[in-house]
């Protein structure tokens, strides 16, 4: 007797707590979490020949036994809605030079159920001729990798994000950056495009996105978390559902464009001098190669190699002091030395096996756009 | 406060000295969701089943069936419905053949009609309360229960 009266004590006290804090609640700005029982109990209040009554609670069967607290809840358990959105967070192709290692893509996961998931989430590329904006796929990526952030916003980073083998929760309503991590070949040209499709499935919560969440076939089992995939996310192969959302996004190639041309002119001859000097043995001849970068980003590095008849011979000491290459790049002029054989200055510039090899170790930089030609120049002789 | 929660044990023991009285009304709460079928004519049907898959957005009726199972017209039925938690009531469906309908804002301390009741701010301020204020559904209804007869009371809820 003493437990039970103390029992309804406790109860009572709950009831009242109940009452004062159901008030207070705010309402829930996301969906009723899966697996959340809500109960409920009517309560009937009567009287017989003017004298009132014990009041009855009801019961999912019918209760007719008098007495607060003596019915039972009629409840059932809020099952879990398996739904989600993915975008891709980037408005255009990401740009990359060829060969550049690491290119990072960004989609966006948001958790639009009602219970925590993972995400199972794989990118491959996409067959050639897809557009992604205005980037058609031309080439693909290699080296694919998918790594999760640590949450909606932050950009990737190496030391913050996780492996797609090692996928997290996302609790419902809340958002996780997706990271699509891939390499341009090296062979890659200007203008070339490589398109990547992210597919995403939803996953049971701590199965590190490898328990692909599949919706409850028939009845609905009571008082367990049945599960339900939304319209909008469904994919149904035979009598299974599951989950799958895409989203694409791509690479863009951006690579100099190098056009070279050659011009010689006379500079003098042994009988007129500078004035109309004629390609006679013995004149100077100077040779302008002309490198035009057309492309839509920087050429660095640029270096040739020029096969000089051996009819004629490389002059020395032409340009300043005993420079004989003049190199004009970015707007800059500058001079190095082709000494006959090996570099022996190690400027990167020397005359061997009738070649000329101009690689400079300050590399020759041929930006885009404005200065986007370079020239070179350099003297022989008519033997 | 000692007091008032001796009191109350009190008036507990004196409740709980009733319990095992059988009382003159057989009290059923359900909770069905509407299932919308096609017959073999294309003609649509809508019926009531045991709710299964509820999710967030979906709405769930109760429906409290209360008859009277002893050998006096019970007078004075009233039948209390909590709007339970996580769920907010489905404006203009509590509907109850032969009943007044009140509610209340307050976790059912106060109970007035739908026009008559109000809010109080904790500022003193006063308003009037909303479905998506209401704590309570209350039935009253206006005949006596006859021995043997049934009435019920309905009324819907949206899962938050």
């Amino acid at each position: 007797m003493t437990s039970v009266r103390k029992q309804l004590k406790i109860l009572a006290l709950a009831g009242l707590a109940l009452g004062l804090t159901a008030v207070a609640l705010p309402a829930a700005a996301t969906g009723t979490a899966a697996g959340t029982t809500i109960t409920n109990r009517a309560v009937v209040s009567y009287s017989v020949g003017g004298v009132a009554q014990t009041v009855i609670n009801s019961s999912p069967t019918g209760n007719s036994t008098a007495g607060v607290g003596l019915g039972a809840d009629t409840s059932f358990v809020v099952d879990r809605l398996v739904n989600y959105t993915l975008t891709t967070v980037d408005t255009t192709a990401i740009v990359g030079t060829p060969g550049q290692a690491a290119l990072v893509t960004t989609f966006l996961v948001t958790n639009t159920g009602n219970s925590t998931e993972s995400y199972n989430a794989v990118a491959a590329n996409l067959v050639g001729g897809t557009v992604f904006t205005t980037n058609t796929d031309t080439i693909d990526v290699a080296n694919i990798k998918v790594f999760f952030g640590p949450d909606g916003t932050t950009a990737y980073n190496a030391g913050t994000a996780v492996a797609a083998t090692s996928a997290p929760d996302v609790a419902q309503d809340t958002g996780r950056r997706i990271f699509v991590i891939a390499d341009l070949p090296v062979a890659a040209t200007n203008g070339a495009g490589a398109n990547v499709r992210l597919t995403v499935k939803a996953a049971t919560a701590t199965s590190l996105g490898a328990t692909i969440e599949t919706a409850t076939n028939g009845a609905d089992t009571a008082g367990s978390v049945d599960v339900v995939i939304a319209s909008a996310v469904a994919s149904t192969a035979g009598s299974v559902t599951t989950s799958v959302r895409t989203s694409d996004s791509g690479y863009a190639v951006q690579a100099p464009t190098l056009s070279v041309a050659k011009t010689e002119a006379v500079v003098s001859d042994p009988v007129n001098g500078t004035t109309n000097p004629k390609a006679i043995p013995g004149a100077t001849v100077e040779y302008t190669l002309t490198i035009t970068n057309t492309g839509a980003v920087a050429a660095n590095g640029v270096s040739f190699t020029d096969p000089v008849s051996n009819v004629l011979t490389l002059l020395q000491n032409t340009y300043s002091g005993t420079s004989n290459v003049s190199i004009t790049a970015a707007g800059l002029t500058r001079y190095c030395v082709a000494e006959a054989g090996a570099d022996g200055n190690a400027d990167g510039c020397f005359f061997s096996a009738n070649t000329l090899t101009v690689n400079p170790t300050t590399p020759i930089v041929i930006p885009s756009g404005a200065n986007n030609v370079a020239t070179v120049k350099y003297r022989v002789t008519i033997n | 406060m000692k007091k008032s929660i001796a009191l109350l044990t009190l008036l507990l023991a004196s409740a709980t000295a009733l319990a095992a009285q059988s009382g003159s009304i057989l009290v059923k709460t359900v909770a069905e969701q509407e299932q919308v079928t096609t017959g073999a004519d294309g003609a649509r049907k809508t019926t009531l089943a045991p709710a299964s898959k509820v999710l967030p957005g979906k709405e769930v009726v109760y429906t409290v069936t209360f008859e009277n199972v002893g050998h006096d017209a019970a007078n004075d039925v009233v039948v209390t419905n909590p709007v339970p938690e996580h769920t907010s009531y489905v404006p203009g469906s509590a509907f109850g053949p032969g009943t007044d309908l009140l509610f209340s804002a307050d976790g059912g301390r106060s109970f007035a009609s739908a026009a008559a009741l109000e809010i109080h701010g904790a500022d003193g301020s006063v308003r009037a309360a909303g479905p998506e204020d209401y704590t309570h559904i209350r039935f009253v209804l206006k005949n006596s229960l006859t021995p043997g007869a049934v009435a019920f009371a309905r009324y819907r809820t949206i899962v938050k």
